[in-house]
């Protein structure tokens, strides 16, 4: 196996934005899946990382494993930890392996610790994704434009979405309506931090739908508010789109069976006992990658708890 | 607060997020989320997997002007929807449950009480209060049964629960849950069907109390 070497960077608000190579690391395995690359990492202390490359997007890194005793520096991200190592941990959203992976043989790599290596750079121009603007221009400036755009691209893929799930033509369009309202009107609801647009009104229109079926409210979690006065941490906003992003491509990938009863499963055709006899559906996959909420939930709760 | 160590399940969490938990079941995973940011963040990931769904599965024509309909109506004024917030012991969706009101317990015998928030075809919910020590009435299930402690803690032959676990026992578990010391433990357990008491008393008042 080569040798690979990898670059993590990280962003010091001591530098005004600016990011700095935090480390390199010795790439110690390399798994290849269609979509992703993993890295297991070591920087020959007993500190263990793993990468998830999902090209041509930025890389994120993932902590497995830190020693205990190991002093924290100054400019050493805050990182998560786990007993159980084949759990994803997401890391801070400001450490992000921005550079790309070298080969090299493996008596060029500089001393570990040494960190001459180390330069300033600035990070390439991010943005986040339309469906996101529109609905930050919704939820803060109540922009109609921004709406319009909105319902033009998920009205025809929700109606599609309902049809499918045997709703007539009619009631389709009706519940339609109802789901957009509700993104109107609960935009201050909407957290970019969490969730990615899709994912946040595929959620409202289960429970639209349900509800609507029902004819009683279906039971959701308390609501956890962003606190108004959050300053917009770009970084976690583009890595949540980001995970998302990957994910729609591991779901395009999919053989068409494993497509078919992923959608099955989540428009709502599969009871939990069927969901969790089909050994087709990659949900262990699923949980262990987007772990992403994870950490901000921590940060949210830390006060309510 | 000691860590939540009996989480929802990732089918279930899956149903839950596609809509399809029957409504007993969708409580008390609902009101697990709200004390559980492990779940709560598997659950953002369910709905991640929902949107992909969503963005993919095609779309529909809309009707002539289904959108200068929906346009028009952006700004009707709407009565907002009332939301309940975490009271006492009682996450948000239980406060929904019991309508923000406290809960009416009913005495269930051996200081064991009771407050019924749904009884319907697709399977009961309702809060239990057991002193501690006490142990609710040996007994096997029908159907699956999810129990979430929102006070105190129990224990029984497949290990120890405290506030915000969910236990999950179907139809292959015997169990006897035993409140442990401390504070009365309060649960929520939700079922799909009647218990089966193996005691023959609380057989005959099976009937009597709905349980």
């Amino acid at each position: 196996m080569s040798t690979l070497f990898v670059w993590v960077w990280i962003k010091n608000s001591s530098m005004q934005n600016k990011w700095h190579v935090w480390e390199q690391y010795r790439a110690i395995s390399v798994g290849l899946f269609p979509e992703y690359w993993f890295f297991g990492l070591t920087h020959g202390d007993g500190e263990e990382l793993l990468v998830e490359h999902p090209r041509p997007l930025p890389l994120m890194v993932h902590k497995l494993r830190r020693d205990a005793d190991q002093p924290k520096g100054m400019d050493e991200p805050n990182l998560f930890r786990t007993n159980n190592d084949l759990t994803f941990i997401w890391l801070r959203s400001d450490v992000m392996l921005i550079e790309s992976v070298e080969i090299r043989p493996a008596k060029r790599r500089p001393v570990p610790g040494s960190r001459k290596d180390r330069k300033l750079v600035t990070p390439p121009p991010r943005e986040y994704s339309e469906q996101t603007t529109w609905m930050l221009a919704v939820r803060d400036k109540r922009d109609r434009v921004a709406f319009v755009a909105l319902f033009d691209y998920f009205a025809p893929r929700l109606k599609g979405f309902f049809m499918r799930s045997g709703t007539s033509n009619g009631q389709a369009e009706e519940i339609v309506q109802d789901v957009l309202l509700t993104v109107w009107r609960k935009a201050a609801l909407f957290d970019p931090h969490r969730a990615q647009v899709s994912a946040w009104i595929y959620q409202i229109a289960r429970n639209r739908h349900i509800d609507m079926i029902r004819k009683e409210r279906r039971p959701v979690p308390e609501e956890l508010r962003e606190d108004p006065d959050t300053e917009p941490d770009a970084s976690q906003i583009l890595a949540v789109e980001q995970e998302a992003g990957i994910l729609n491509k591991a779901i395009a990938k999919l053989k068409p069976e494993q497509r078919a009863i992923i959608e099955k499963a989540y428009l709502g055709e599969l009871t939990h006992q069927e969901i969790s006899t089909q050994t087709g559906l990659p949900l262990g996959t699923i949980k262990s990658r987007i772990r992403l909420g994870l950490e901000r939930l921590r940060h949210d709760l830390k006060d309510m708890r | 607060m000691t860590a939540i160590t009996h989480h929802t399940p990732d089918a279930m969490l899956a149903a839950y997020s596609s809509g399809n938990l029957p409504q007993p079941y969708a409580l008390v995973v609902a009101a697990h989320i709200s004390l559980c940011q492990e779940c709560r963040a598997a659950l953002e990931a369910h709905h991640v997997v929902g949107g992909a769904v969503l963005d993919t599965v095609g779309e529909e024509e809309l009707s002539e002007g289904f959108k200068t309909n929906v346009l028009a109506l952006l700004d009707t004024p709407v009565v907002p929807e009332v939301t309940y917030q975490r009271s006492g012991v009682f996450p948000g969706p239980v406060m929904e449950a019991l309508k923000g009101k406290p809960p009416r317990w009913k005495s269930l015998g051996l200081g064991v009480r009771q407050s019924i928030l749904r009884d319907e075809c697709d399977g009961s919910v309702r809060l239990l209060h057991i002193p501690p020590g006490q142990a609710v009435p040996d007994h096997s299930h029908n159907g699956l049964e999810l129990t979430l402690v929102l006070q105190g803690s129990f224990s029984d032959d497949t290990g120890r629960f405290g506030v915000g676990d969910l236990e999950i026992a179907d139809q292959e578990l015997e169990h006897t849950p035993i409140a442990d010391k401390g504070a009365p433990c309060i649960c929520l357990a939700a079922t799909d069907a009647p218990l089966r008491f193996n005691a023959l008393i609380p057989r005959l008042l099976q009937p009597l109390f709905r349980i």
